[in-house]
């Protein structure tokens, strides 16, 4: 009994202690990484191997950090893969809209029209590049200042803004015009009069 | 003589200046929405347009609204993925899935 027995409860609580608490980041960086949701979901999948295959080699700090570059390079490894293949998987629009309205929503006509917003937006999301939909993950799901989405990604503070700033315009776009715009307020200022002024 | 927009103190020259401001402060909407501004004196002046200029601080609503919409958007994004990979992490934490690479 061993060592590897130990070894193997070792990696199992590390795993257990580190990597289990992040699943739901893993899900949302392997969706923004990939073009549906069932690649997202194999990718996911690989990323959760890897990990917990490695975890010994993992030293214990910035878990997030860890995955994503996981998740990055298997990500990469994939889209090498299948860059000869044609991905067309499909319109894979799995809509999961909550029970009694969305968050958010006070007003009861906007309950109702809430979930048609929330599907543009979806979309518009799917429909961005793997590159911009990352950093719109990192920066508004994750809250990652710029500079820290930077030094996970390997570019610069630059790049970050530049691509979130393009990412914007296109959600922006997207959702113009759709049930409770309220962009539709302020579109004086379109999405490409703002794009790439990062002038700091 | 120059232009009236061109002579401080003129009410030209401020609606000059309030427009350059505005500018400068949609230049860095993404910033501003993302407390990215430093403590500069640029960016100090530019949090202070804002406390000034309504029209401004309508495009940073809008903006944070839909920061917002995506960040709602996302987290709700795939429940069911979530729940699969936790049961694959439970696998292999208790030692029913793949042990070895």
């Amino acid at each position: 009994m061993s060592g590897e027995a130990a070894t193997l409860d070792d990696r199992r609580g590390r795993f257990n202690e580190l990597i289990v608490p992040e699943v739901d980041f893993l899900a949302r960086v392997s969706r923004s990484m990939s073009r549906s949701a069932a690649e997202a979901e194999d990718l996911a999948q690989d990323v959760l191997l890897r990990a917990f295959r490695s975890i010994d080699s993992f030293d214990g700090s910035y878990p997030r950090a860890w995955l994503f570059r996981i998740a990055r390079n298997a990500a990469i490894n994939r889209d090498q893969r299948k860059r000869d293949i044609l991905l067309d998987e499909g319109e894979d629009f799995e809509r999961r809209v909550g029970e009694g309205g969305t968050p958010g929503w006070s007003d009861p006509a906007e309950q109702v029209v809430a979930p048609l917003y929330d599907e543009v937006l979806e979309r518009a999301l799917d429909d961005l590049p793997p590159a911009f939909r990352v950093v719109v993950d990192l920066v508004d799901v994750e809250g990652m200042r710029y500079q820290e989405a930077a030094d996970l990604l390997g570019v610069p503070v630059g790049t970050i803004m530049s691509r979130l700033h393009r990412a914007r315009g296109r959600l922006r776009n997207a959702v113009a015009g759709s049930p409770l715009d309220r962009s539709a307020r302020h579109v004086a200022v379109g999405a490409d009069d703002v794009d790439g002024e990062a002038t700091r | 003589m120059k232009p009236l927009a061109y002579v401080p103190g003129t009410t030209a020259w401020k609606r000059r200046r309030f427009g350059q401001r505005c500018a400068q402060a949609l230049s860095h909407l993404h910033e501003i929405v993302d407390e990215e501004l430093s403590d500069d004196r640029a960016d100090m002046r530019l949090r202070q347009h804002l406390g000034d200029c309504r029209s401004c601080t309508g495009h940073v609503e809008s903006m944070r609204e839909l920061k917002d919409a995506v960040a709602r958007v996302q987290r709700s994004c795939d429940p069911e993925l979530s729940a699969r990979l936790m049961r694959l992490a439970d696998d292999l934490v208790h030692g029913d899935g793949p042990e070895r690479g």
